[in-house]
């Protein structure tokens, strides 16, 4: 049998502190965000709250969604979905902007992806120091007017999701493992 | 790392850095924080990924490389091998910036000459206190 054959699925529950410490390592070292746990219920008042993904350029509410796959001692999907105003706060805190500088998609698009790949990659070196993974470039999503996530509460098993707020907004990170030679996409 | 503890340019003159990073938001990151700190820098140069920094290092004279490891089109691994080859780069400073920092991805790059590993997400102090030991030379981490 090869070893890759030998590699174990995880459960999320195995990794759900991991890859909440890491949402906050991340959010507080490299974005300066006031970042806390958030309960589901709490989660989804915030979603509906009708400002919470308001407040963009364009005036429609938006979030994005972005995920970032990684492939190692197991692989899977992390996901992360946040209102884009948190976006637009994240990007001008990564980079020192102020706040009438311009914001082009394209430069919040990569802060966001740049968020995610480093939640990934801070998670799974915390999780697995000894074990070295390939993370592909975050795949960005500026989701249609009116979407919103839904609280997924079946965080049993091989998936999961962890839910925050960063600077009072609502975000959800979640992750999906596969089996080997699957995509977890 | 490395064993190269000089200081990485003489006393006095200002620094020419590389910063390799797929990321521009990152890039931008690196560079702000790098002007903040009290280190005289002559010239930022900008890479999206290895074979970007290659150009940038046939054509200008640069001091410390500051790469990440996980870019498409060449890995900052593979940059470092390639440096690694040639005979006018050796004085080079290379500085990893990643957030891999598992024991496995620092053995992949221990013989290619890196004088620093600096794991993502990072406070800015570190970039300073990183700028300030590499224009002073001394205590190798």
């Amino acid at each position: 049998m090869s070893s890759q054959n030998s590699r174990q699925v995880p459960t999320f529950a195995e990794h759900r502190d991991a890859v909440a410490a890491a949402v906050v390592e991340v959010s507080e070292n490299s974005f300066f965000a006031f970042v806390a746990p958030a309960e589901p219920d709490l989660f989804s008042e915030l979603v509906n709250i009708p400002s919470a993904a308001e407040g963009d350029a364009s005036g429609e509410g938006r979030w994005l969604r972005t995920s970032v796959s990684f492939d190692g001692a197991f692989n899977g999907v992390v996901e992360v979905a946040m209102p884009e105003r948190l976006a637009r706060e994240l990007l001008a805190s990564f980079v020192g902007l102020g706040p009438d500088d311009p914001v082009e998609q394209e430069e919040l698009v990569d802060s966001t992806g740049e968020f995610v790949n480093q939640v990934c990659g801070t998670w799974l070196t915390r999780a697995c120091h000894h074990r070295r993974f390939d993370l592909t470039p975050p795949a960005v999503e500026r989701m249609p007017v009116g979407w919103a996530p839904v609280v997924d509460e079946g965080s049993a098993g091989e998936r999961g999701w962890v839910y925050f707020t960063l600077n009072d907004q609502p975000v959800s990170v979640g992750v999906r493992f596969a089996p080997f030679g699957e995509s977890a996409t | 790392m490395g064993d190269d503890q000089a200081a990485v340019s003489p006393p006095g003159r200002p620094l020419n850095i590389l910063i390799v990073d797929d990321s521009a938001m990152m890039r931008a990151m690196i560079k702000r924080v790098a002007g903040l700190c009290d280190v005289p820098i002559a010239n930022v140069y900008e890479a999206s990924n290895g074979a970007e920094a290659l150009q940038v290092l046939e054509t200008r004279q640069v001091d410390a490389l500051f790469t990440d490891i996980n870019m498409p089109v060449m890995t900052g691994t593979d940059l470092l091998r390639e440096i690694g080859r040639r005979a006018c780069w050796k004085d080079l400073t290379r500085v990893i910036i990643s957030t891999d920092g598992s024991e496995a991805r620092r053995a992949e790059v221990q013989d290619l000459n890196v004088r620093l590993y600096i794991e993502k997400p990072f406070r800015p102090e570190v970039m300073r206190d990183v700028l300030t030991e590499l224009t002073a030379g001394p205590d190798v981490r």
